[in-house]
């Protein structure tokens, strides 16, 4: 716990962070504010195309987050405070297991606040109301959705994590991510951007709570396995400078 | 405890891919030790003693920390202290926070903590400035900075590479004093490298020769004023001349 302690301090003390939150909720609350009822089946749930806009759009301030976070991973091998805590016992699984659930955590954290400060400004200024939830299983929809949303965003974090291990330099780290991000954007590969913007067919047939929903996002599931794995392996083995 | 083996290695090797950093290094530091390890640029102290941090792994040999090997090395390690290289602080977070990150990396209580790290900031200059941001620290305060948080939870041993670099006189006087005076009232031991031998001359009390990766030559303080006096040469020409020497020699 102590260990998971620092690693929230030090993402809180970072400045690129907070700046980088705020950048991504003011886009949260322009999508929320601009969004308008319309009768695309996607809109008429209420919430699928803002969110997909969020998970979708290589404009969106998510991304840059995940990429300064795993930055500020690689920045304590070039600064060397990763010395004081192996330093002075601290096993090299623990410190990886306390970093990578802040990480996450913290993801999880500003994905699911920007959703709260979206559907608040959806309500208050577009009028999306309580009417609008009473579509079947509305809520399921919107757990569903969202749990596989946040899995995707993960599993882009656990590459840019695998990156920072591989280059231990944050600005290099910091570059690498968003080509990768690029890369995806310009339909080099596919990936988890690739696949969100893939599940607007579903949630247009209404098929988000099928096996064939989930489906579509099992490559997210393994890239976020692999790239976990890879990391930790590269952590644990390598010499740090 | 006096004469204590905190630190022994044998046959300690560092090897990257053709190149032997560390070169079957054996020696041991026992408590109470200010132990000074030189040699010039490249000569491996830095390797070695990341090594006994446990920030590289030997390519060969053994080493003991407090009579811990093995698995249980990373575990006695909690009693060791390290400032390697450039001193590392978290810039955007204030002097008291780095040391309480260090505190919780050791597992400290924070009920415990906070006269002992406001003690500590007194002990290294920076009371005045431990709620400002490590950002805005000179070098030498952030060398200063970074020989408080080694020192966080009073260890037993600390490790410290060439922890004089960038620190004008005045600053190198006042670390050297700072060391000595933990050495003799706390016991605290002392590993630390340099390539300044003068330096290392008013702080040392044993001397470890390290060239090309190999420990050349080990003595004390005393004996060294023996080896240099009958030959008429000063401290840093004896060196000089073990390296003339070194090509088939190995420490006896």
């Amino acid at each position: 716990m102590r260990l998971f302690a620092n690693e929230l301090c030090k993402i809180k003390a970072s400045r690129s962070v907070k700046w980088i939150t705020i950048i991504f909720f003011c886009f949260a609350v322009l999508a929320g504010a601009v969004w308008k009822k319309g009768a695309n089946p996607v809109e008429i749930y209420g919430f699928g195309a803002p969110f997909l806009w969020i998970l979708g759009s290589g404009a969106s301030g998510f991304f840059l987050y995940a990429a300064v976070v795993a930055g500020l991973f690689a920045s304590e091998f070039e600064s060397g405070v990763i010395h004081n805590a192996l330093g002075c016992g601290v096993r090299r699984s623990s410190y990886f297991i306390a970093k990578v659930t802040a990480i996450f955590g913290v993801t999880v954290l500003i994905y699911l606040s920007s959703l709260g400060v979206l559907f608040l400004f959806k309500c208050r200024i577009a009028g999306f109301g309580p009417a609008e939830l009473i579509f079947a299983d509305y809520g399921r929809k919107v757990l569903v959705f969202n749990g596989w949303a946040i899995c995707s965003l993960l599993s882009y974090v656990a590459v840019y994590i695998f990156i920072a291990c591989l280059f231990r330099e944050s600005v290099l780290t910091f570059i690498a991510s968003l080509v990768v991000t690029l890369c995806e954007l310009f339909h080099l590969f596919r990936g988890p951007v690739r696949i969100a913007i893939d599940a607007v067919a579903f949630i247009e047939r209404d098929r988000i709570l099928t096996p064939e929903f989930a489906a579509l996002f099992m490559p997210c599931v393994w890239i976020l396995v692999i790239s976990l794995i890879g990391a930790y392996t590269l952590f644990l083995v390598q010499d740090i400078d | 405890m006096k004469n204590e083996d905190i630190l022994t290695t044998r046959n300690l090797t560092k090897k990257y891919r053709k190149e032997l950093a560390v070169d079957q290094v054996s020696m041991s530091i026992k408590s109470g030790d200010i132990y000074g390890f030189i040699g010039e640029n490249g000569a491996g102290k830095t390797t070695f003693m990341r090594m006994v941090c446990g920030l590289a792994r030997p390519s060969a040999g053994e080493m003991e920390l407090y009579g811990a090997s093995g698995k249980e090395l990373q575990k006695a390690r909690k009693n060791m202290g390290a400032l390697i290289e450039n001193p590392a602080v978290y810039p955007n977070m204030t002097a008291m926070e780095n040391l309480e990150v260090q505190r919780r990396y050791l597992g400290i209580e924070r009920k415990d903590s906070e006269e002992m790290l406001e003690g500590l900031l007194e002990l290294v200059g920076l009371a005045d400035v431990g709620r400002k941001k490590a950002r805005n620290f000179s070098l030498g305060m952030k060398q200063r900075l970074g020989l408080a948080i080694a020192l966080t939870g009073n260890p037993r041993f600390i490790i410290l590479d060439e922890p004089t670099i960038g620190l004008d006189l005045v600053g190198k006087a006042e670390l050297r004093n700072l060391l000595i005076k933990l050495n003799r009232e706390k016991g605290l031991t002392i590993f630390f490298s340099s390539h300044d031998l003068s330096e290392m001359q008013r702080l040392a009390t044993r001397y470890g020769f390290l060239h090309k990766g190999r420990l050349i030559k080990e003595l004390t303080a005393q004996e060294l004023e023996q080896e240099c006096g009958p030959q008429g040469i000063d401290a840093e020409q004896y060196f000089l001349n073990l390296i003339l020497n070194a090509g088939g020699e190995r420490k006896k």
